[in-house]
């Protein structure tokens, strides 16, 4: 029996392996980064700031997605030309709460915010060792530019949203919306802190980083939104009166050498940044062509260059070879730019730079040798006269600005004497602006007009207008919708028009004026968007107001 | 009764305790024949002295020869499936026997995790399945062959070579139906398995039991909540001279659906449908517009070219075709007196549907026991199988949708690259070169210990390993935009367990019986993984293996390694008590790492009675030949957290590049929000059942009812995004299943040259959301639903909540904003006027009702025949899903269908105002979509096959040969116009969800080998 007693105790020695089972049970991420871990040194700041770069190309500009897209069309300047029933161009049945770009666009703003939230809520920590109070300001003023751009952007589309401004660590569905008065206040407050904590453009580090002008320049839009006009004025002054941003006059840059003009030269390929000498970018999307982390690159040219390559003569042969390096590449026409944007707005406009020949293609060489036109111009010979050319997509005109004309890398070069490509050659591999300084001075045009000075506002816009040859404007003819024509001249593609028109209170009346497709399908409430049905039925413990007119 | 029990525990005592003596006096020898019921000689039978180790087996013939002692000598003879008999020798010197099939198999030992018992003794549901029919099968797949076979169990079809099949047990008792979340516990050869099922060669099985209710699930406490699959690979168990079998089969596979795309003449015309509104004229659109023309829409030169040249591409015909399996399967079994093994070599070699779709498999067996000393034991289960799927198949969704006028070739007779003008040729696509590969390594050693002065006292040390490298390298030299793509990816995962196992059985005073377990563990899983990216290859020869070739600009770098711990401590205790009545009851403490800190362990426990009643008095004249009751009510968990779910987790990644010709800037997000509340989610069941055999033992069976209640559910809730994510991993809800299971087995036909065997199982389940996170925000004194989770309180979980289709637009009616002629109209279910989501309802449910398997096995002299019939059925409201063609609305779009071919559907036009589906070109606001049923009855498996005579054998040298024919999937009746009503793929090529793939099931044709020497 003792013997037997011994062999169990032993046996159950064996069984109960000396060993700590709170040490053996913990867990040890070996190859991911924690939210504990991850945010105690300046660079992981850093890091977390440079995420929200990405975050608002992805948000706002990568034309690749339908939030991309939904910012140019349909307003008064694109139709979707695929389809009458395609996207948007059905506005009042196609956008609903449930609309995937609705929520995708609302989500995503909301996700900037966050990751804003994250870095302002942590980086004052005193445990965190920064080299200077400078660097730790610097960062938090990039974090709090990013907020307040994310909350200007959802206040101008979808109307007061809730705000949140502390990093969220646990389940909450009790969001009410704040008004429009109280999202303004936090983006003015967010963009004042920017503004006097950013480096001015002369101490950047980086190129391509946020400085005090590109919060100065949005915190004038803001204002203006505020109607505070004065403030707006004085805003936009500091970047206009800045001796180190001025408007480029003068040929510059990677193809200075080629036929074409300065304004011509704003878009190729990196004449963005300051580096190449362009003095009047003040905030640029970054992007590094082949290069791990440089970004997606951008295929303008697939959505606005039109199917030329497609096109037929009236003998029924093929005009073109296929997509070509002179004509900016394979584009699909799944935009059109309007009438009004083709047109109505060059009425008079011969001198003006931006029409020329080079920043406006609207005729172009047939090279297909079967063709009867080999050699002609395609518009001037009508070969197309006859070609169904359903909502102007196969033809139309060819921007420059966002075409690589003879500038699509070797890649997609399939024959160099044809400067035929393949099908990829779509994209645009340049930096691409986000905030131009032609932009601010329109923006304190619009100030001045609202404040009651028509003079100051035509003296303003007449800078832009100057560089580009074109006549000075009077001012008895500058109102808002003017202003909104000089915007689409100097900034088509590049603005995002949405966001204008909403910001205005002009999108469903210039829709209708000069949208032939949506024109008549844009219902009087849609100058807002609706809040995502998704997050009203998820915010189960309070109620997030719909938008007028929606369901 | 009470004898037939003795001489189990007298086998049990052969073979642990071989330290008998044995008096060597006075021997005679004895010889006979053992005959099975139909006096046909049993080869390979067990001969044994009562008592002793002294035994023999029986010879070709049946016959055998055997030294005793004359004294008192008993024998006992004994083979698989027959009827253990124990005849005294007397004074005969010959002794013929006749075995009988033991139908109910009573006295087999079941496994049932961490130990045996004999099967009258289990109080817990518990199905083991007959593997033996496998050989004749052309299942690549071990979980193919339970498919339908037994109740409660589900195992899904797969449709591509070397997958997985989805598997289910008793429904789905969480909140997600996600087939991983729901997946039950593998134990292999005692070890949990958590490798891919195709590894484990079905040739190498011997047993295979389901553990279904929460007390017999129990022993694995926290993984139990899906139940438990214990697969037992085969060993030498019988003394003699060894086994040498050889199996082959070749089968031929052909897909049952021949769901086709259109040709060119009909994708012409389905191009004019999509285009109606310009194609014809207005106002009635039945007249042709002859101006209107097509190739303009078309997406490049060449289709347009294509499309007037008439090309007439078969591109789904050039690249899919037939498939087959070929298996050959080597082993050798034997057993000497203290030592027996199991070796084993199999190949499988399988060709899908699709062009590359290929598998192959290379599996080693090694088992093997041996005796050191009279109390120390080692043994060991042990396999390598190389899987390889190498080969890139064409995407199905991609060429299913290749237009007939689409070139293949260019001018110059090389292929077009991209056919679509967007994608890569289907031909190219073929071509990349791919490797991938999975090698696994598995092997479990155990020491057992016995201690002669404790009777029945047995301790266990196992170690169980399992080692797994995925390879995966791929070179695309038309990746990366035509400069050429390269990958090389390694992912290895080595596990361990070590489980220390000791078990007490004995038998106190004739009428008590314990069978005791204690069990101690650690399980450790650590995986590692890299992965190398180039691009833009300046000399593309070396392909993957010279990765530096690639352009250093672009090279992509990725490692990662994750770690998991649990330990584990569980105690059985098994009471029986006159062999009438039984009690089992267990607990099992668990913690795993991969739980929040505050909650990392967790208590399971359990308990079940048993009562045998045809062992009562009054139970004797009653006709039953036997009927026991049992009745179980236990806790088991699931995990359902993936290791580090409980973490908020960073990501970062090179981010932006600012200025120009500099490098990338690493940037850095939380992607998830932390709970370190995280804990098991907990099932409580209650299973009773019955098993009973009636007429002469002729029909037996049992019938189980169960209801199991889930709660503290691992769940990902759908949060507002205005938080910054979207989903949050959380312990909420309450949910309840209950069921019935029904299997029957009858010997209809009992004759000495014929017999008809016949099964039959049915199952049923019901499933109802109890609560979700008992919330009531409306205040209508319900609990809120969690629409945007699919989830509705006192629902099953698998509800369609959409809106009702009730007709379809039509040009005269007063269409309202959103919609028009030729889509659907929608109910208005709040009659508020508009349609709106709040018009969405419940409408059906996607779970089956019930299910349904028939196995028929027909003897006549030499031949069998099996018949199985497998189905599942919606009865009134249940089993429904969505077939409709392009599953994404948003595919309703002119342009898209303009570049993509289809499969013919009975879509909407203006000449077809009640079709069933709505129009081609365009959505409408809000989409609906009709629903179909998908009850099925299936002919699963047919074999016929043909076992050589004795005498035949005799002059060949062999032992056994069989040959068989035999065909799966012959015929499938259902009302499905998708692919197939099992897999639930409507009428959409290609990956529908990551369960539901668009391709055919396949149906094979397949010979067999058999023979044994």
């Amino acid at each position: 029996m003792n013997k037997r007693y011994k062999i169990l105790v032993a046996v159950s020695l064996l069984s109960v392996v000396a060993c700590n089972e709170s040490e053996w049970l913990e867990e040890k991420p070996l190859d991911i980064y924690t939210a504990e871990n991850s945010y105690s040194k300046p660079s992981d700041f850093n890091a977390a700031v440079a995420k929200m770069y990405e975050n608002v190309f992805d948000a706002l500009l990568d034309i690749n997605s339908s939030e991309g897209r939904a910012m140019h069309y349909p307003t008064d300047i694109a139709i979707d030309a695929i389809d009458i029933t395609h996207d948007l161009n059905l506005y009042q049945d196609k956008l609903t709460p449930t609309t995937g770009v609705v929520q995708n666009v609302w989500s995503k703003l909301f996700k900037i915010v966050s990751n804003a939230n994250v870095v302002i809520g942590r980086i004052d920590d005193p445990a965190i060792k920064f080299d200077s109070d400078e660097q730790r300001n610097s960062l938090k003023a990039e974090a709090m530019f990013f907020r307040a751009f994310a909350y200007r952007t959802l206040e101008i589309i979808y109307g007061g949203v809730p705000i949140v401004t502390e990093e969220i660590s646990e389940t909450k569905r009790d969001f009410v919306r704040a008004s429009k008065e109280e999202v303004l206040k936090l983006v003015v407050d967010d963009l004042l802190f920017a503004q006097s904590n950013l480096p001015a453009v002369t101490e950047l580090k980086e190129e391509g980083r946020l400085t005090k002008a590109a919060a100065n320049h949005l915190l004038t839009e803001v204002y203006i939104s505020q109607d505070n006009y004065p403030e707006a004025i004085t805003t936009a002054g500091k970047v206009i009166n800045n001796p180190n941003y001025s408007l480029m006059t003068d040929r510059f840059g990677s193809r200075k050498g080629e036929p074409g003009d300065v304004y011509w030269d704003l878009f190729r390929m990196n004449n963005q940044n300051r580096g190449s000498g362009n003095t009047e970018s003040i905030w640029v999307r970054q992007y590094e062509y082949l290069v791990e982390g440089g970004g997606s690159d951008n295929p303008w040219p697939r959505f606005l260059v039109p199917l030329y390559w497609q096109l037929k003569g009236d003998d029924g042969a093929n005009l073109f070879i296929g997509p070509s390096n002179a004509y900016g590449g394979r584009g699909i026409g799944w935009y059109a730019p309007t009438l009004y944007m083709r047109n109505t707005v060059w009425e008079g406009a011969e001198n003006d730079i931006r029409n020329s020949e080079h920043n406006i293609i609207r005729d172009i060489v047939a090279n297909n040798p079967e063709s009867a036109y080999f050699g002609q111009k395609i518009v001037e010979s009508g070969a197309i006269e006859k070609f169904p050319n359903t909502n102007d997509r196969w033809w139309n005109v060819i921007f420059a600005k966002v075409a690589p004309i003879n500038n699509f890398p070797k890649e997609f070069i399939l024959d160099a004497e044809t400067g035929l490509l393949n099908n990829s050659a779509n994209n645009m591999p340049t930096d691409q602006y986000i905030f131009r300084l032609s932009e601010t001075y329109l923006l304190r045009a619009e100030a001045h007009l609202l404040n009651g000075d028509a003079p100051s506002a035509a003296a303003d816009i007449n800078v832009v207008r100057k560089r580009s040859h074109a006549a000075p404007v009077d001012a008895s003819m500058v109102d808002i919708d003017y202003i909104l024509d000089e915007r689409a001249r100097e900034l088509a593609w590049e603005e995002l028009r949405l966001i204008t028109l909403m910001r205005v209170g002009k999108l469903v009346e210039r829709v209708r004026q000069y949208n032939p497709l949506t024109g008549d399908r844009i219902a009087d409430h849609q100058n807002l968007w609706p809040i995502p049905f998704r997050e009203i039925e998820t915010n189960t413990e309070a109620i997030l107001e719909q938008n007028p007119g929606y369901f | 009764m009470l004898d037939k029990i003795t001489s189990k525990i007298w086998l049990i005592v052969f073979f642990l305790c071989i330290n008998v003596t044995i008096a060597h006096s006075q021997e005679v020898n004895i010889t006979g024949t053992v005959l099975d019921e139909t006096d046909t000689p049993l080869p390979g039978a067990t001969v044994l002295l009562k008592g002793t180790t002294i035994g023999t087996t029986t010879d070709l013939s049946g016959k055998y020869s055997l030294d005793v002692p004359r004294a008192n000598a008993v024998l006992v003879f004994s083979f698989i499936g027959y009827t253990t008999q124990e005849i005294p020798v007397g004074n005969q010197s010959q002794l013929d026997v006749k075995m009988t099939t033991d139908l109910s198999s009573l006295d087999e030992v079941v496994v049932i995790g961490y130990g045996t018992v004999d099967k009258r003794d289990l109080t817990g549901a518990v199905a083991n399945v007959d593997v033996k029919k496998q050989e004749e099968l052309a299942n690549v797949n071990l979980m193919q062959s339970l498919q339908g076979r037994v109740a409660g169990l589900s195992v899904g079809a797969t449709t591509s070579s070397g997958a997985d099949p989805r598997i289910d047990i008793r429904g789905q008792s969480t909140l997600s139906s996600n087939a991983g979340d729901n997946a039950p516990l593998i134990v292999l050869d005692g070890i949990i398995y958590r490798g891919s099922m195709v590894d484990i060669n079905p040739s190498t099985v011997e047993s295979i039991e389901v553990l279904k209710d929460g007390s017999a699930a129990a022993v694995y406490g926290s993984q139990a909540s899906n139940g438990v699959i214990l697969i037992t690979t085969k060993r030498g168990k019988v003394e003699g001279k060894p086994i040498i079998s050889y199996s082959g089969q070749y089968s031929l596979q052909v897909p049952t659906n021949t769901l086709e795309p259109y040709n060119a003449a009909e994708s012409k015309a389905f191009l004019d449908d999509v285009y109606w509104e310009s194609s014809r004229l207005k106002p009635d659109y039945l007249q042709p517009n002859p101006d209107f023309d097509v190739t303009n829409f078309l997406k490049t030169q060449q289709i347009g070219q294509g499309y007037r040249d008439n090309l007439d591409n078969d591109w789904w015909g050039m690249l899919t075709g037939n498939g087959s399996i070929n298996k050959h399967d080597v082993s050798i079994m034997g057993r000497t007196e203290n030592s027996g093994y199991f070796v084993s070599a199999g190949i499988l070699d399988q060709k899908g549907f699709v062009k590359n779709d290929d598998f192959k498999r290379l599996s080693l067996n090694i088992n093997m026991d041996t005796r050191i000393t009279d109390w120390l034991q080692f043994g060991m289960e042990t396999f390598l199988t190389s899987s390889d799927y190498s080969g890139e198949s064409p995407s199905v969704n991609n060429l299913f949708h290749m237009q007939p006028f689409m070139p293949i070739y260019d001018q110059n007779g090389e292929y077009e690259l991209q056919p679509d003008g967007l994608t890569l040729n289907p031909f190219l696509q073929a071509q990349i070169i791919d490797e991938e590969k999975r090698l696994n390594l598995f092997g479990n050693f155990h020491f057992d210990v016995q201690l002669p002065f404790i009777e029945g006292f047995n301790y266990r040390v196992n170690f169980g390993n399992n080692f797994i490298q995925n390879t995966h390298n791929q070179f695309n030299q038309w990746g990366a935009n035509f400069t050429g793509e390269g990958y090389k990816e390694h992912q290895q995962r080595y596990s361990y367990v070590l489980d220390n196992i000791v078990t007490y059985k004995k038998t106190f005073k004739e009428k008590h019986r314990l069978n005791l377990t204690f069990l101690y563990g650690v399980e450790k899983i650590q995986t590692d993984s890299t992965k190398s990216v180039a691009q833009g290859f300046v000399n593309p020869t070396l392909g993957y293996n010279q990765l530096q070739a690639g352009n250093p600009a672009l090279n992509i770098i990725g490692s990662g390694a994750e770690e998991e711990t649990s330990l584990y401590t569980m105690g059985r205790a098994i009471y029986t008590y006159d062999d009438k009545y039984m009690v089992t009851a267990t607990v099992r403490r668990d913690g795993f790492s991969g739980f929040g800190s505050e909650s990392k362990i967790g208590i399971f426990p359990s308990l079940a009675l048993g009562w045998i009643l045809s062992e009562e008095s009054f139970m004797a004249s009653s006709g039953i030949d036997f009927l026991k009751l049992r009745a179980s009510y236990g806790q088991t968990g699931r995990r359902g957290v993936s290791r580090y779910q409980t973490l908020a987790t960073v990501n970062a990644e090179p981010t932006i590049v600012f200025g120009d010709g500099n490098s990338a800037t690493i940037g850095q997000w939380i992607n998830s929000m932390a709970n370190n509340q995280l804990r098991w989610e907990t099932t409580t069941g209650l299973n009773i059942g019955a098993d009973f055999e009636l007429l002469k033992s002729r029909l037996y069976g049992n019938i189980e009812y169960y209801r199991n209640n889930t709660k503290d559910i691992l769940y990902k809730i759908q949060i507002p995004q205005l938080t910054g994510f979207s989903i949050l991993a959380n312990n909420v809800g309450n949910v309840k299943n209950h069921g019935l299971e029904l299997v029957l087995n009858g010997r209809v036909i009992d004759r000495p040259e014929m017999t008809l065997e016949t099964g039959f199982n049915f199952s049923r389940n019901r499933n109802e959301i109890v609560s979700i996170i008992g919330a009531d925000n409306n205040g209508d004194g319900k609990e809120d639903d969690l629409v945007t989770n699919n989830l509705f309180v006192g629902h099953p979980q698998n509800v369609i909540f959409d809106y009702e289709v009730t007709g379809m637009w039509q040009f005269n009616d007063e269409i309202p904003d959103g919609f028009f002629p030729g889509t659907y109209k929608l109910d208005d279910a709040n009659g508020d006027g508009i349609i709106s989501p709040a018009d969405r309802k419940i409408i059906g449910n996607k779970d089956p009702s019930y299910r349904f398997g028939i196995t028929n096995t027909f003897t006549y002299k030499n031949f069998s025949l099996y018949v199985f019939i497998n189905s599942i059925q919606g009865g009134k409201d249940f089993y429904y899903a969505d077939g409709s063609p392009y599953a994404d609305g948003d595919l309703f779009k002119r342009d898209q269908l303009s570049y993509s071919n289809a499969m013919a559907w009975d879509y909407w036009l203006p000449e077809n105002p009640n079709a069933k589906y709505r129009r081609l070109d365009l959505p409408s606001s809000f989409v609906g979509r009709p629903y179909d049923q998908r009850s099925f009855v299936r002919l699963q498996d047919v074999s016929l096959a043909y076992s050589f005579s004795p005498s035949v054998l005799e002059r060949l040298k062999i032992q056994s040969l069989k040959i068989n024919l035999s065909a799966k999937n012959l015929a499938t009746w259902t009302k499905w116009e998708g692919w197939d009503p099992e897999t639930g793929a409507g009428l959409v090529a290609g990956k529908i969800t990551d369960d539901i793939v668009g391709l055919p099931v396949m149906r094979s044709y397949t010979v067999g080998l058999n023979i044994q020497f």
